[in-house]
């Protein structure tokens, strides 16, 4: 019987012993050598290759990145004026643009995009662009989903110096007082002041429905309040106006009539502060404290778009397809006979003014790229302001400030689109990861 | 040729010391020719180091030594292909009790599972402490500690089949 240390024993006498069966011979130090320098040489091979191919990636794809990431450098338009300049060219919201920071206005312009998730898939964001045509995102807190096909004029609005912008927020805490509707809700409403960052927000009394937006009147803020329309879930009218003038601290009830807020979302900001709205029958103009004046609609055939100017309200036809040319009018408020100027432009929309006798028209034609035209209601001369990608047709169009378009047009470089940051540190590390376990696998799989 | 290019060092350390790391890896492996090449893998390892370790080259080979073989086993497990080949008897042993204990306890070793007998060889044969057997091998204290329970009693148990008497 052998005991455990018996045992021990046993095997600790095996270190003295023959190595049986093997053959020491066999180990020649010069082969052997030989083999181990020949094994380093391919290491060093395969790792320098690795290496290189590694360096390549990652160099590769920081190059890539940093180049995309680039802003176009601004070029300042000649005799810019309150620091606004009108680019060139509005581009779409880059997946991965990099996020403004609040105080960085005046802005030119909102936009809506789409932003990437690092989980996949994108989610709707308010970009703002500034006077070199630069796109940046902005964080505003609570800011309504802009997704699916929500137009951001109808939650967002952007005052005519750039310098404010407003928007419908809700409160995810808010458990109390909850509408009982279908139509999209709010819980206030917000405005930052893009020079300061200031970020201030106004909570309503109860939930309101989000109707037809809200817009600026120059610098004040027009709020319009909702409710729903006899305990209906559906339905929705308008009960107040609300204006945040510019340096108070919160909004007062305004004198403007709650008929107008209709129209706010498609309202066309002035060259004097008040906002243009038109229906079938009238155009009015209004400021925060109150309607300035009502003009009818002049008969005959064509949709009216309308505007008002310094020299006294004016209203813009574009002439219903049919005929060869498309025609600007212009009516004064006593109901004179509209005088007509020919402009050989497809008239969208009338978004703003470029001076009392220049309109900006937003042109949609079959065979020109979309544009904001400038057109002199005088003589008819036109000049092309600004184009977007085609992309945007039929899409939520920028925002612009009513002043951007007084401003002298500013030449912008190729739009930054920085890389997908998945790809941008994705692909070196898989780089770096796949480098180092080739070679670890390349290290135990190597005959030496 | 290429024994020019050989450091008199290096030729003196195999010459001197392959038999014993021969030993080692026969037992590490179950197998002469297969310790005949780890060995020879070893040393081909240590090469490009040379000129740092020459001075005591015998440790580190001896870890190249017990890592390369780690790297076979964990390899050929799965590959499926586990070696069990057991050692032949001395083919003309001088002293047959004395020696024909060895050969019992050699061929034992080899019937144990290379981890197992890994622990066994380096803990028992080579007496280092669990601590730098764990080390060696890549594995816990208390893994060296538990393979090195099993690997005692299964050698008794591949002993006793062998005709020697143990006991616990």
């Amino acid at each position: 019987m052998t005991t455990d240390t018996e045992l021990t024993d046993r095997l600790a006498a095996l270190r003295d012993g023959p190595a049986v069966g093997a053959t020491p011979e066999h180990v020649r130090p010069d082969d052997t050598w030989a083999r181990g320098r020949r094994h380093a040489r391919r290491a060093r091979v395969v790792q320098t290759v690795v290496v290189a191919a590694v360096l390549a990636v990652v160099l590769g794809t920081g190059t890539v990145g940093w180049l995309k990431a680039q802003q176009p450098d601004a070029i300042a338009p000649a005799g810019a004026t309150d620091g606004l300049a009108l680019p060139d060219t509005f581009d779409d919201v880059a997946t991965w643009a990099p996020e403004r920071a609040l105080d960085s206005g005046p802005f030119v312009a909102l936009q809506a995009g789409r932003h990437g998730r690092l989980l996949g898939g994108t989610t709707g964001v308010l970009a703002a662009v500034g006077p070199d045509g630069s796109v940046g995102t902005l964080d505003l807190p609570g800011l309504l989903p802009l997704d699916g096909s929500a137009d951001p004029a109808e939650t967002v609005a952007i005052s005519a110096s750039g310098r404010y912008v407003a928007w419908f927020y809700e409160d995810a805490d808010r458990t109390s007082d909850a509408l009982d509707t279908t139509r999209v809700v709010a819980d206030g409403v917000g405005r930052l002041d893009s020079l300061t960052g200031e970020v201030e927000q106004f909570a309503f009394e109860t939930q309101a429905v989000v109707g037809n937006g809200l817009g600026f009147a120059g610098e004040d803020l027009l709020v319009p309040i909702w409710e729903p329309l006899g305990g209906s879930r559906t339905a929705a009218t308008a009960v107040e106006v609300l204006a945040w003038r510019s340096g108070a601290d919160e909004p007062e009830t305004s004198a403007v009539p709650v008929a107008f807020d209709a129209g706010l979302p498609f309202a066309v900001p002035g060259v004097d502060g008040t906002l243009v709205d038109s229906t079938s029958r009238w155009v009015r103009f209004v400021t925060a404290d109150g309607v300035v004046a009502r003009v009818p609609t002049p008969a005959g055939p064509g949709s009216w778009l309308a505007a008002s100017s310094p020299d006294g309200p004016v209203t813009v036809l574009r002439q219903v397809r049919g005929t060869d040319a498309y025609r600007v009018l212009r009516a004064g408020t006593t109901g004179e006979a509209p005088s007509s100027v020919d402009a050989d432009h497809d008239l969208f929309a009338v978004v703003g003014w470029r001076d009392p006798q220049t309109v900006v028209g937003l042109e949609y034609s079959s065979d020109r790229p979309p544009a904001y035209v400038a057109i002199d209601l005088v003589d008819g001369s036109s000049v092309q302001l600004s184009t977007f990608v085609p992309s945007r047709v039929g899409y939520a169009l920028p925002l612009v400030a009513a002043d951007a378009w007084t401003a002298p047009v500013a030449a912008t470089g190729e739009p930054a689109d920085p890389l997908d940051p998945r790809l941008l540190y994705g692909v070196p590390l898989l780089a770096i990861g796949l480098g180092l376990g080739g070679l670890a696998l390349w290290r135990r799989r190597a005959r030496i | 040729m290429r024994g020019s290019e050989t450091p008199d060092s290096f030729t003196e350390f195999v010459v001197a010391r392959r038999e014993a790391l021969l030993r080692t890896a026969t037992m590490l492996t179950g197998d002469p020719h297969d310790a005949e090449d780890l060995v020879q893998v070893a040393l081909a390892r240590c090469v490009p180091r040379w000129s740092r370790i020459e001075d005591d080259p015998e440790p580190y080979v001896r870890t190249v030594l017990v890592r390369e073989n780690v790297t076979r086993w964990r390899r050929r497990r799965w590959r499926e292909t586990t070696v069990t080949t057991l050692l032949e008897p001395d083919a003309a042993p001088d002293h047959a009790g004395a020696l024909g204990e060895v050969d019992a306890l050699r061929r034992a070793l080899a019937g144990l599972a290379p981890k197992q007998r890994a622990v066994v060889v380096l803990r028992y044969v080579e007496d280092l402490p669990e601590d730098e057997v764990a080390h060696l091998l890549g594995v816990r204290r208390g893994t060296v500690k538990s393979q090195a329970h099993d690997g005692l009693k299964r050698l008794r148990a591949l002993l006793d089949q062998t005709g020697e008497k143990v006991s616990v």
